[in-house]
């Protein structure tokens, strides 16, 4: 008797062990269904592709001034680091010691003369009292008359030579102030090197641009015009902006061992005031802008191998769409063909999906309006309730 | 001498438990054990058609309607599997009781009560059944403890189907049962009572198909 249920047992393991087998493998000519537990619709939106990536501000330009040997030495800087600036404030002053040799004889020189002329207008002064206490007629006054003229004419000499060595003076002072250097740009002094390899001043603008760096994957997406928003870290603050120029060399020396990064610069709307130079923020670019697309969640989208599918509910069955994807961003794909707007299709599709598979889906209790089963044939009422009460045979 | 209807106890140790419900004079708890069994199988029916088994021909239609209006309809599903999951296995209980019951001469109370078991063992079959519904998309009529999988290489008739999936493992057992309990209270030859239960079964088998096949295809 126990050998006998022992057989019965085993045949029955075996019946449902070939039962599971038909059921479950690769060609089961079984019709199943698959619960599909969310379902959504194509959305008709706005979609827009981005970039992100990471900046800092730098100002707009840089003016350099380099030590210019044609002038001499320098004698002094007279602007100091973070100074602002403007259109012909001094810069440098240069010294040429030659100039300064000169204008000092001349000074000298003047003095000398000035030291004649007050002498020979002492003595024409003494010249015209003798002159004038001597006797009329007498050859004495006319001596001393004499003398009068003589030095009135030296003085006149001498005036002109001073007038002379005034105009070389003003040419040489004129000189020496053009060895003082102006600024032509207004803005801030961002550095002063003594280093020969490096400008002596660097002046930033005082409006600011954001250069940015990305990877060699995306340059590609980039092109000048472009919007772009830039935000800074850990503020709500947000700047727009457009793509003004796009670097054709990496940031670093390129190498064979590591992926390039390249610059770009952000032209801003607005000029962020609180932002020092150097700041830095994050970017995102919009490369791709499309209106009015089929969207789906990305979640969606099934992947095999170089192709893309949806589930779509189709007449209660799935079926499996061969998809053209466009852009994406964030949890939305666009479909660019292949997909209706009021067609269902499975929101998180799993590996157990085929195509035909009858679709079953859970109950959504909600409480119906009257108008929505007003709405409603009765034979369609009549209908689902037998049914489900016919569900219940097996 | 009184019996205690205990439908988990009949069908483990059958033999022992009809014994017993012979010598009885009363039974007792059939109503109550009755009710809990209908309850039961009302709540599993809910719980089915809240996960949508078996709402396959109702998404066909899931474009047709707004959303609201499937939502209702899928309640109207759910309340007709209720009532089914309520009237089938009462139908099946008086109907069954009486074909005995005008078949051998035997008390109707203690009919009703060996169908309880029957009823506990379909309930255990569609518990059985419920998580490959659900995670492995099994059908109804494709139980994988029933011969319903042969169905669809054997032939391309779903009543057909239907017909071999009422022959499975959880059937035989309920048909046993029942070929032990009857031997017990009648005391006629095994070949005789297992030929009257399989030849009932068969009339229920055919009707279930009948029902499954329901031809609401085409509307």
């Amino acid at each position: 008797m126990k050998r006998w249920k022992r057989y019965i047992f085993i045949v029955i393991v075996l019946c449902i062990c070939a039962n599971f087998y038909i059921l479950f493998h690769a060609q089961s000519k079984i019709p199943k269904s698959v619960y599909v537990n969310e379902r959504a619709k194509p959305e008709k939106t706005n979609i827009k592709e981005t970039v992100h990536t990471t900046g800092m501000t730098v100002p707009t330009e840089r003016k350099f001034i380099y030590y210019n040997p044609q002038l001499g030495a320098i004698d002094e800087i007279l602007v100091t680091k973070g100074q602002e600036i403007q259109v012909g404030t001094p810069l440098i002053r240069y010294v040429d010691e030659e100039i300064d040799r000169e204008i000092h004889r001349i000074a000298r020189k003047k003095e000398q003369l000035n030291a004649q002329i007050e002498q020979l207008s002492k003595d024409i002064d003494d010249y015209t009292t003798m002159s004038s206490s001597a006797k009329e007629d007498s050859i004495e006054k006319m001596q001393w008359e004499e003398k009068a003229r003589e030095a009135e004419r030296e003085k006149t000499l001498l005036e002109w030579q001073m007038k002379e060595y005034e105009e070389q003076q003003h040419e040489l002072t004129e000189k020496k102030d053009e060895l003082i250097v102006e600024s032509n740009t207004a803005g801030v002094v961002e550095e002063i090197s003594y280093n020969k390899s490096k400008p002596l001043i660097t002046i930033a603008s005082p409006s600011a641009v954001v250069r940015g760096k990305v990877k060699e994957e995306t340059i590609g997406k980039l092109a000048v015009g472009q919007t772009a928003t830039v935000n800074v870290p850990n503020e709500h603050e947000s700047f727009a902006g457009t793509i003004a120029d796009i670097g054709k060399f990496p940031i670093k020396e390129a190498s064979f061992q590591e992926k390039s990064e390249y610059p770009f610069t952000v032209q801003l709307n607005e000029q962020p005031k609180q932002l020092p130079f150097g700041y830095h923020v994050n970017i995102t670019v919009v490369t791709k802008e499309k209106n009015g697309v089929i969207t789906v969640p990305a979640e969606a989208v099934w992947h095999e191998k170089t192709k893309a599918f949806v589930y779509v509910i189709h007449n209660g069955k799935l079926e499996k769409r061969n998809v053209i994807l466009g852009i994406k961003h964030g949890k939305k794909q666009e479909i660019e063909q292949g997909l209706r707007q009021n067609e269902y299709i499975v929101s998180h599709p799993t590996k157990q999906m085929k195509h035909g598979m009858d679709v079953i889906v859970p109950l959504e209790v909600e409480k119906p309006r009257k108008e929505t089963i007003k709405q409603l044939s009765k034979w369609d009422i009549v209908k689902h309730f037998l049914d489900g009460f016919f569900r219940s045979f097996y | 001498m009184m019996y205690k209807s205990n439908p988990l106890k009949e069908i483990l140790h059958p033999k022992i438990a009809f014994i017993q419900l012979r010598e009885a004079e009363r039974v007792k708890n059939v109503i109550l054990v009755a009710l809990l069994l209908l309850l039961m199988n009302v709540i599993l029916s809910l719980l089915r058609a809240y996960f949508g088994i078996g709402t396959e021909e109702l998404t066909k239609h899931l474009d047709r309607y707004t959303g609201e209006q499937f939502a209702f309809l899928q309640l109207l599903f759910a309340f007709g599997h209720a009532l089914g999951g309520l009237c089938v296995p009462l139908l099946f209980l008086f109907i069954s009781s009486i074909i005995y019951y005008l078949l051998f001469d035997i008390d109707f109370v203690k009919l009703l009560t060996i169908q309880l078991p029957i009823l506990l063992i379909f309930l255990l079959e569609d518990l059985f059944l419920f998580p490959f519904q659900l995670f492995f998309g099994v059908k109804d009529l494709f139980s994988p403890f029933s011969l319903g999988v042969w169905g669809p290489y054997i032939t391309k008739h779903a009543f057909i189907w239907a017909l071999l999936r009422t022959v499975s493992l959880f059937s035989i057992w309920a048909i046993s049962i029942q070929i032990i309990a009857l031997r017990s209270l009648t005391e006629k030859s095994v070949q005789r009572i297992a030929m009257i239960v399989i030849a009932v079964y068969l009339f229920f088998a055919l009707l279930a198909a009948a029902g499954t096949e329901f031809p609401f295809n085409g509307f």
